[in-house]
């Protein structure tokens, strides 16, 4: 008897559990917070965008960071969001295919360009992105922003890269390289931390990408509000400190 | 008796079976049914997807033939020994099963990478780095599913009737000619379900070979590395690889793991 009033009991708290936790789930973006998807290389400038933006409005914003190019494959696959931010104009024609993006919403809120980063103490001896021929490099893949960046600037400098890896966003790039597991690899001026070094390329600030914001369809009227305030010298100011140049 | 038995199974495990069938089965009939048929054997055949399952092959037969050579001592001394700290040997075989395989990849990089403890050794010794190489990509499905095959030795040693051994050890033959003659006959079966295991979810693996062997076109991108990329350039490719996967794995299973279920 006692084991099938166990079993029963197990049964119910079973039950009770798999009901809360979908409940707790589909609850979990509360009705107040604004949507916000942004790519990875913003993930700290975001981090104190949003908290800024909430010490002025009291609106909550949750923010979901990933490489532009999934950000736009949730987005056309219907992902409920309110802005999203992506690191080139591609990616956000890409968005917009879908007819998704609210008409006249969209705005180029900064800019960013590549530059070529060792491992600290630059093991390989990599002076220029000549010198990357044979040696192990790491760029993004060409389907996220920065590696078609990287792509364009080899086309420019008439260089084959020949990269050894193709990471899946610039992070994993840079990761790669403060492990001293890649000789050099590029990178966005912004990812610079203090655990690399970095030589800039110099005609590389003349391909820098814009950075797209928009609004979607469908979302709350605080959307503009944010975009605004990305916009405003505060929010400009933000992104300065994380190398962030302004659009032009 | 036995009839009665499978009978016997109460109304609410029923209930539950059927739930947690339809949980598994969904998501599959959701990925066939957004296949396009109409060209799956001509995106199968473009150079770039047959590359990567080529790749995909021949890491997982290498990383299930690893794990036949390393599991099956492995997973023999674990049932069968009483020797002192085999109990920490034991949890840590399950770690990479339990653990995020990005944690394993990362493990590894810093174990083997260029710049690790022993990768570092290779390198200066031998010239010899395994980030970003098809070996590289081998070790990351080894370490996934090593578990997956020293588990199936391990159960079945422990639960083997070790009356033949006993008489062939008393008849005078040795540990060695006893492990050969008598103990791996009967566990075969168990070799089969430990080798399709083993070498479908070396043919899955995609946390681990990113993070420890990178994305290579050439050397590491395997069928899943080639489906995420995919999945953000082009989902009808990624379609197809999902369902080529789903084939494969599937078969796999069937076929070698229905082969010891059976014989049981």
């Amino acid at each position: 008897m006692t084991t099938s009033q166990n079993f029963r009991g197990i049964l119910r708290l079973n039950a009770f559990l798999a009901v809360f936790s979908f409940l707790s789930l589909s609850c979990g973006l509360s009705q107040n917070s604004l949507h916000v998807m942004a790519a990875s290389s913003l993930t700290e400038a975001f981090e104190e965008i949003a908290e800024e933006f909430k010490k002025e409005t009291q609106v909550e914003i949750s923010l979901t960071i990933a490489g532009s190019a999934s950000l736009a494959s949730q987005i056309e696959d219907g992902a409920k969001v309110d802005v999203v931010a992506v690191a080139d104009e591609e990616t956000m024609k890409r968005i917009n295919s879908t007819k998704r993006v609210e008409e006249g919403s969209l705005e180029i809120f900064a800019t960013n360009y590549l530059v070529l980063a060792t491992p600290l103490g630059n093991p390989g001896s990599i002076e220029s992105l000549q010198d990357l021929k044979g040696r192990i490099s790491a760029i993004c893949s060409p389907q996220v922003p920065c590696g078609k960046l990287s792509l364009k600037l080899a086309i420019q400098e008439n260089i084959d890269l020949n990269p050894s890896s193709l990471e899946p966003n610039v992070r994993s790039v840079r990761t790669k390289i403060e492990l001293g597991e890649v000789d050099a690899g590029l990178i966005y001026i912004t990812d610079v931390n203090a655990k690399i070094n970095y030589i800039t390329i110099d005609r590389s600030e003349q391909i820098a990408t814009n950075y797209p914001i928009a609004s979607i369809q469908g979302g709350k009227i605080e959307s503009t509000d944010f975009i605004e305030f990305v916009l405003s010298p505060a929010g400009q100011k933000i992104l300065e400190k994380y190398r962030f140049g302004a659009p032009s | 008796m036995t009839v009665k038995i499978s009978k016997s199974i109460p109304p609410l495990l029923w209930i539950g079976a059927f739930i947690a069938s339809i949980f598994l089965i969904v998501p599959f009939i959701g990925l066939s049914q957004r296949t396009p048929w109409s060209t799956f054997f001509q995106i199968v055949t473009e150079e770039a997807v047959f590359q990567s399952i080529t790749l995909s092959l021949v890491v997982a037969t290498s990383a299930t033939a690893i794990c036949f050579l390393l599991g099956l001592p492995l997973g023999w001394v674990l049932a069968r020994s009483h020797v002192k700290g085999l109990k920490v040997i034991r949890a840590i075989v399950l770690l990479p099963m339990v653990l995020p395989p990005v944690a394993g990849g990362t493990a590894l990089l810093f174990a083997l990478g260029r710049k690790g403890f022993i990768g570092e050794k290779l390198d200066s010794w031998f010239g010899l780095t395994l980030p970003f190489t098809t070996a590289g990509a081998i070790i990351a499905a080894t370490f996934v599913s090593l578990p997956f095959f020293v588990l199936a030795i391990e159960t079945a040693a422990s639960q083997l009737d070790t009356h033949f051994e006993e008489s062939s050890l008393s008849l005078g033959a040795g540990p060695t000619r006893t492990f050969f003659t008598a103990s791996l006959p009967m566990i075969k079966p168990a070799i089969f379900a430990g080798i399709a295991l083993s070498w479908a979810r070396a043919l899955g693996e995609f946390g681990a070979t990113i993070t420890f062997a990178g994305d290579n076109p050439e050397r590491t991108r395997t069928l899943p590395l080639q489906l995420f990329v995919a999945l953000e350039t082009n989902p009808e490719r990624a379609m197809v690889l999902g369902m080529l996967m789903v084939i494969i794995s599937l078969s796999v299973l069937v076929a070698l793991r229905g082969k010891w279920i059976s014989t049981q």
